[in-house]
């Protein structure tokens, strides 16, 4: 199991702040918290795995493995 | 000139006189108003250096040309003055109504001279000003005052006791909002100046009413449709900043030793929303709403902004939300900044571990009372009289100068720089001290609105100087500082990992040559695009004015190069733009680098006109200062 971590409106779409899930990849992480919240735009987030940063065209790949836990932070968080 | 009251008074506390002083329309053409027209002021006024707490200093308070015209969160108006914090320039904005009321009541502003001899209010009604005994409102909370300050549908704008008492970052109140950075509420208590209230039934005339409420609609509109001012500020305040903070290094914790914090889910906007809002509220015109209200003591009251809850929070080690409320409330009361108390207090707690100073603050601390530790410093009683001095004047009694989080003496606010290079140099060299919007608030391009990478030098100086003006020239417009975030493009923020936005933000640094290259330009970009920046023709339909995108900018670069010039003659040189030694030699752990202060410097200096951090005189005839 992996848990992820929910921040700003990402918050409000998926009615809860975090989730605990089962997935190999980032990519996979986020198809699985789409399907089990029904919410969608979770792929526009800034993601940190265990505090790190992750980007780049082959973020969703990122292996994860159990107790890994995913930040998700909603885009347009400034202010 | 339609758009503004067209008087400005210069009010003497010492004899309690009142005459005009002229404010032409070539003047307003070329400063607008606000703190630009401010500095412009002062520049005449103040030929030599003077101490903040010579009569002589005079506090002036303007408003400008949209303020009060319904435009989008145009209730804002300026203080400056002479900060008896830096002992230089400063400005301090604030968006409650008192400027409106100020310009109905038939003046854009106030110049506030000399000495009064007992306790006064200003009362200004209707184009005339009175001098009243304010002994029944002295040692009255800024709550209490403009309770006992009668009237209905007038302004306010008082000091606590922390201006009474000279505390060097005192504020002035307007109902909740504050012009709290860099000390101007002490500089009212210098003069025995309680507050002002304003009354008037005087109307702002429009060149063209018809175009400018069709624009101002659309402007509503499109600040309601960005995903910044119309979903992100609405639903989290500025609080809402706190984790995105706290994952990018950029959260000031530990008097600025580390840039995250353990505790921060439980000081977060998030937090903040779901366990202690009881509703959104804002300034008087404002779509954005980004204000929280929240329970103290059974009363609903402000709550706080997101450098009141990592200065409180993060930079104490201090993870317990109610006490930040309770704190927030409290400082507001008393007519205390939240930041420089903040940063004293973490000051403290450090040279408490190190041993330079036995305060009794401690990291940590679970007992924490603020409110005890706001009342002290706002009385000046004990360890208090001590905090009341800001860290710089902390410094120099118990040492700790390299850890003492100030830039010229103003208290740095909650972003921690060397997650943000940007606006690492944005703090140097911001003319009011360590202030994060005169510094050009970078760190919304450095992750918190962009993604552009922080820890980069790159580019930064161009981008730093572009957004210093264009915030200076909003504010001498007359609108909040964050309807420029509509500005910037929302496919961007809203789809950071598309790959057109990954491309933008990985080159956008390299661009910055031609960022500094436009700016020098500037000037003859004679065009309009009211869709995107809606300022200048707003005003024009306002005023009748002509004003452009260039003409705009350079209003915003004018004022920038006023204020350094009268720091110039105050003793600022280009040593004093730097950071502490913290910032700028021990690498943050989170990031890994510390701030490339020297690199940025030279060529933000270069692209500004300046040798040695002193504006050429090719600079000063292209503004015409």
């Amino acid at each position: 199991m992996i848990t992820v971590r929910l921040y700003g409106l990402f918050r409000l779409k998926c009615k809860g702040s975090e989730f605990s899930l089962e997935a190999s990849t980032l990519g996979g992480a986020i198809e699985e918290l789409e399907r089990e919240t029904g919410a969608d735009g979770l792929w526009d987030g800034f993601c940190f795995i265990n505090g790190k940063p992750c980007s780049g065209r082959k973020m969703w790949k990122t292996p994860l493995a159990p107790g890994d836990v995913v930040a998700l932070l909603a885009p347009a968080s400034g202010g | 000139m339609k758009g503004y009251a067209n008087r400005f008074a210069l009010v003497n506390l010492t004899d309690s006189s009142v005459s005009d002083y002229p404010i032409t329309d070539e003047m307003r053409k070329k400063y607008l108003g606000g703190k630009v027209l401010a500095a412009a002021i002062l520049f005449e006024l103040l030929p030599e250096k003077i101490d903040a707490f010579d009569e002589k200093n005079p506090v002036i308070i303007a408003t400008s040309p949209l303020t009060g015209s319904t435009a989008p969160c145009s209730s804002r108006f300026d203080v400056s003055t002479v900060s008896p914090l830096t002992g230089l320039i400063t400005s301090s904005n604030c968006g409650g109504s008192f400027g409106i009321h100020l310009k109905r009541a038939g003046f854009d502003g106030l110049i506030i001279v000399g000495k009064a001899k007992k306790p006064t209010l200003l009362d200004i009604r209707d184009g005339e000003i009175t001098f009243v005994d304010a002994g029944h409102l002295w040692g009255k909370t800024t709550g209490e005052a403009q309770q006992a300050i009668e009237g209905r549908n007038i302004g306010r704008f008082v000091i606590g006791p922390a201006g009474e008492n000279l505390v060097r970052y005192a504020a002035v109140v307007s109902e909740e909002r504050a012009a709290g950075r860099n000390g101007v509420g002490a500089v009212f208590g210098s003069k025995l100046l309680k507050g002002l209230r304003a009354e008037g039934t005087g109307k702002i005339e429009f060149h063209d009413k018809e175009k400018f409420m069709k624009l101002n609609a659309a402007w509503i509109k499109a600040l309601k449709a960005h995903p910044l001012t119309g979903k992100q500020l609405p639903t989290y305040g500025t609080a809402g900043l706190v984790s995105a903070m706290n994952y990018r290094n950029l959260l000031a914790t530990k008097n600025y030793q580390e840039g995250s914090f353990e505790g921060f889910e439980k000081i977060s906007g998030e937090t903040l929303s779901e366990k202690y809002l009881i509703k959104n509220k804002g300034c008087i015109t404002c779509p954005i709403q980004c204000g929280r209200v929240v329970e103290v003591n059974g009363e609903a009251v402000k709550g706080p902004e997101v450098e009141t809850l990592a200065l409180l929070g993060s930079n104490l080690l201090n993870d317990n939300m109610q006490k930040i409320l309770d704190a927030n409330h409290y400082c507001d009361e008393y007519g205390l900044d939240t930041i420089s108390f903040g940063s004293s207090l973490g000051f403290a707690m450090e040279l408490e571990e190190k041993g330079l100073w036995e305060s009794g603050l401690r990291f940590g601390d679970p007992d924490i009372d603020f409110h005890s530790l706001a009342r002290r410093v706002a009385y000046r009683e004990g360890i208090g009289d001590i905090l009341a001095e800001g860290t710089k004047r902390m410094a120099q009694r118990f040492g700790g100068k390299d850890y003492a989080i100030n830039v010229k003496g103003l208290e740095l606010a909650a972003y921690e720089p060397r997650g943000a290079q940007g606006m690492g140099l944005g703090y140097a060299v911001a003319n009011r001290g360590g202030c994060h919007l005169n510094g050009g608030y970078m760190v919304v391009m450095e992750g918190l609105g962009l993604n552009l990478d922080g820890t980069s030098p790159k580019g930064k100086a161009q981008f730093a100087i572009f957004f210093q003006d264009l915030m200076e020239a909003i504010s001498a417009g007359g609108t909040c500082l964050f309807t420029s975030y509509a500005l910037l493009p929302a496919a961007l923020i809203e789809k950071p990992n598309s790959g057109l936005a990954r491309f933008i933000t990985k080159a956008l640094p390299s661009f910055g040559g031609i960022v500094g290259l436009a700016h020098k330009c500037i000037g003859v970009a004679a065009i309009n695009l009211k869709s995107i920046v809606p300022y200048p023709v707003m005003i024009n339909y306002l005023t009748g004015m002509k004003q452009n995108v260039g003409s705009f900018i350079r209003v915003g670069e004018r004022g920038y190069n006023l204020e350094r010039l009268l720091n110039i003659r105050f003793g600022v040189t280009s040593a004093d733009d730097t950071l502490p030694k913290r910032l700028l030699s021990e690498k943050q752990r989170g990031s890994g680098v510390s701030v490339a202060l020297e690199e940025m410097k030279k060529k933000y200096y270069s692209v500004r006109r300046w040798k040695d951090g002193v504006p050429t005189k090719q600079a000063r005839r292209i503004l015409k200062i």
